[in-house]
């Protein structure tokens, strides 16, 4: 853990930590576009993974909506990345350490590998290329996951400020 | 009766004393479901706007797009709006006096407005006029994403 704590208070002590966390605004700044960033990148991958459940859109070819919002939640999701990198150097010694924000990581990587498998494999399948009414129970699938671990992070996320410990730590 | 009353009057309502009281998780859940909220109204603000901007699924006529979208939108403003209330019940005076929750009121008031005189007039013909759906679009994005920003702005103010 002390090699942890060492590298969290170089991080914040850097001229890039200290810049954001001594300024009155680029801090907030930072957390309104991470948000903006996810109501992007998050918010529109759940108005796909609805269409995959036959919810919405379900008049909208599956591969005109893939295509079209690609781009859209591409520009949400390098937002998060940056702002949410720029957030953590900035305040490195409690994100680091509050339990939520590992499980949000792992969350992340979990939604990622879903959306590569659901891109490069389900997606591409005759089946789902086909276009039927109700999609193949496979991306029906990648569709519930996708809701589920992507509200998951937005959890963990919000819960980095209220947990900051692990239960029965100090 | 003053607004200092008025704010003392709203905290001490059994509801806000509850929730002030209350652990600090409960205002954590609140924020979340307020930020849910929150997504997925951007999100269908988002489509619908970038329809009427002719940027996405142009094949697809704009009052469909509008009427898949809507519910979703509605979904989003009564889960941001009602934990928003309880939130503000926690602390009104904490609230009322910060500069970022002025701005938000303000920006969703006039977000509330745009949306239901004229985007979602706009949103139910099949040929809209193009200027002013593509001013309404950017400017509906524009006050809707200002609102979550003047949000999350509030702790820091």
């Amino acid at each position: 853990m002390s090699t942890l704590a060492a590298f969290a208070d170089a991080l914040e002590e850097s001229s890039v930590g200290s810049a954001i966390a001594g300024s009155r605004y680029l801090f907030p700044i930072l957390e309104g576009a991470h948000l903006i960033g996810l109501a992007l990148a998050v918010g529109l991958i759940f108005l796909t993974d609805l269409r995959l459940l036959g919810v919405i859109l379900r008049r909208v070819p599956l591969e005109d909506l893939l295509r079209q919002l690609r781009p859209y939640v591409f520009t949400g999701i390098v937002v998060v990345f940056i702002t949410g990198g720029l957030l953590v150097w900035a305040e490195a010694s409690s994100v680091l350490f509050a339990p939520t924000f590992p499980i949000k990581m792992v969350l992340v990587v979990l939604g990622g590998l879903n959306a590569l498998y659901f891109e490069f494999v389900t997606a591409r399948s005759p089946a789902v290329r086909a276009d039927p009414a109700v999609l193949p129970r496979g991306a029906r699938a990648a569709g519930w996951i996708s809701l589920c671990v992507w509200t998951l992070v937005i959890i963990c996320g919000r819960l980095i400020a209220y947990v900051p410990h692990w239960p029965g730590t100090d | 009766m003053t607004t200092p009353e008025f704010l003392s009057a709203i905290a001490h309502l059994p509801l806000s004393r509850a929730l002030a009281k209350s652990d600090h998780l409960v205002t954590a859940a609140l924020q979340v479901v307020h930020v849910i909220g929150f997504l997925l109204l951007l999100a269908s603000l988002t489509l619908i706007s970038l329809r009427l901007l002719g940027l996405v699924l142009v094949r697809q006529p704009v009052p469909q797009v509008a009427a898949d979208t809507s519910r979703l939108l509605w979904i989003g403003v009564i889960l941001a709006i009602s934990t928003g209330i309880l939130m503000f019940l926690t602390g009104p005076s904490h609230y009322y006096f910060n500069r970022a929750f002025d701005i938000k009121m303000v920006l969703l008031f006039a977000a509330l407005v745009i949306h239901v005189t004229v985007l979602q007039r706009i949103a139910r013909r099949d040929e809209p006029p193009a200027t002013l759906a593509r001013v309404c679009a950017v400017l509906s994005l524009v006050l809707w994403y200002g609102v979550s920003w003047a949000g999350r702005a509030i702790g820091f103010v």
